[in-house]
């Protein structure tokens, strides 16, 4: 058996490289312990600021849902005055790997607010298919106004109504109709059906 | 004692200005187009790039003669890895949604050319003072490129100013200065206007220092210097 040798230069690379990683992994760990972010918390607190009422302990089951194609309901929570909140994301947009997240607000059936919680959009293109007033047109309509085939978007346009598509951001505005109609999926099976 | 304080702070000046890493050096190109849609956007790339620059400058000069040479390179990236890494974390926890806008250019950092550049050409050859003043300079120029990159594409692109709407802009702007083309197309145009402007003043700087040179060791040559360019001031004021 052909026996190997490791010279002491070899040693001293591995050595020397082993220690500059060690020391690194430390200081990241001990800045990781100050800087994690509780994404739930950020979650509940950005719902805080959007919504006046508090939210309950109400605990929706997401694990067994099936998502339509492009878009992922991620989270849901009741308000204490009977509006469900739903984080719903699309990737049908410019940064897919972000995608558009909102927070659609319905209350009663009805789409109350929507807001823009994440997005990776460039800024004064894509971004103004997710300002207030942009997502504020969607808040005429009820949850059953949104049409889907079952697994899959295919026209998702408001029956009878629609939401132009902002000129310039036509992708993002696409993305933003998605997540909207993904939200009121939800909003129908795991509340009305449920 | 004097020459060495000299020595010492001159990267500082000559990495804003001679060695701007943006305009001269053409480093740093990718993050330079992609983030500079809004001036505060390349304001803050370029104050997180001018830490992480900082840092990795000290720590590289640091360990320059523990290092072996051999193994540099990834020994660089290691130690730029570990602050781009503490830049991104402290982003996320205190700036989210400037965190949201340039997360990925954040953890790109660390192929940032100008890093490796310095690191090898700079830091891994000299004291920690000047690879610290190296550090800062550079950053500094490259903060201030992308602040101006990104003010001109935001008032022609998206017609605001730091954020702020402007009035007058709104029926002017024009999204292809927000797009990569646009980027492209300012980022020549600066290039050019900064050399050139630069360029000149260099010039200038250096002819008076040939001037104060001369008058130091040649009065004579300096009186007869001085007597031509007011014979010529005289010349070209009698054509006014």
């Amino acid at each position: 058996m052909r026996k190997i040798k490791i010279d002491k230069e070899s040693i001293r690379l591995i050595v020397v490289l082993a220690v500059i990683a060690l020391i690194s992994s430390l200081l990241l760990a001990v800045i990781n312990m100050f800087t994690q972010v509780d994404e739930a918390q950020k979650l509940r607190d950005a719902i805080g600021e959007a919504y006046s009422s508090p939210l309950t302990d109400r605990v929706f089951d997401l694990s067994n849902y099936e998502n339509l194609e492009k878009t992922e309901v991620s989270d849901m929570f009741e308000a204490e005055d009977g509006a469900i909140i739903i984080l719903s994301k699309s990737t049908n947009c410019y940064n897919a790997s972000k995608g558009v997240q909102l927070l659609v607000i319905i209350k009663e059936d009805k789409i109350i607010d929507i807001i823009s919680y994440a997005h990776s959009e460039t800024p004064g293109l894509g971004t103004n298919a997710l300002t207030d007033s942009y997502l504020n047109q969607y808040c005429v309509y009820s949850v059953y106004d949104f049409g889907y085939v079952e697994g899959r978007l295919t026209d998702t346009t408001p029956v009878g109504k629609s939401v132009p598509a902002y000129t310039g951001a036509t992708k993002t505005s696409n993305g933003v109709k998605d997540a909207v109609t993904a939200a009121a999926r939800a909003y129908i099976k795991l509340v009305k059906e449920a | 004692m004097k020459r060495n304080i000299r020595d010492t702070f001159e990267p500082l000046t000559s990495g804003v200005i001679k060695n701007n890493a943006t305009f001269r050096l053409v480093l740093g190109t990718c993050p330079t187009l992609a983030v500079t849609t809004a001036a505060l956007n390349g304001l803050y790339m370029g104050l997180a790039t001018t830490f992480v620059l900082v840092c990795s400058n000290a720590i590289i000069s640091l360990l320059r003669k523990i290092i072996p040479r051999k193994v540099r390179i990834p020994a660089y990236i290691l130690v730029i890895a570990t602050f781009s890494t503490i830049v991104e974390m402290v982003m996320r926890k205190f700036l989210p949604d400037l965190y949201e806008v340039m997360g990925l250019f954040i953890a790109l950092i660390v192929v940032n050319c100008i890093l490796l550049a310095r690191a090898e050409s700079f830091s891994s050859l000299n004291p920690l003072l000047p690879s610290v003043m190296d550090g800062l300079g550079i950053g500094l120029g490259f903060t201030m490129s992308l602040t101006l990159l990104g003010l001109v594409r935001e008032f022609f692109g998206a017609g605001s100013f730091f954020g702020l709407t402007v009035g007058f802009m709104q029926n002017l702007k024009m999204t292809v200065f927000i797009l990569p083309a646009g980027g492209f197309m300012v980022y020549g145009l600066m290039m050019v206007l900064y050399n050139l402007v630069v360029g000149e003043l260099e010039k200038k700087i250096e002819a008076y220092k040939n001037r104060k040179y001369i008058a130091l060791t040649n009065p004579l040559l300096a009186e007869q210097e001085e007597a031509e360019q007011a014979r010529r001031r005289g010349l070209f004021g009698g054509n006014k």
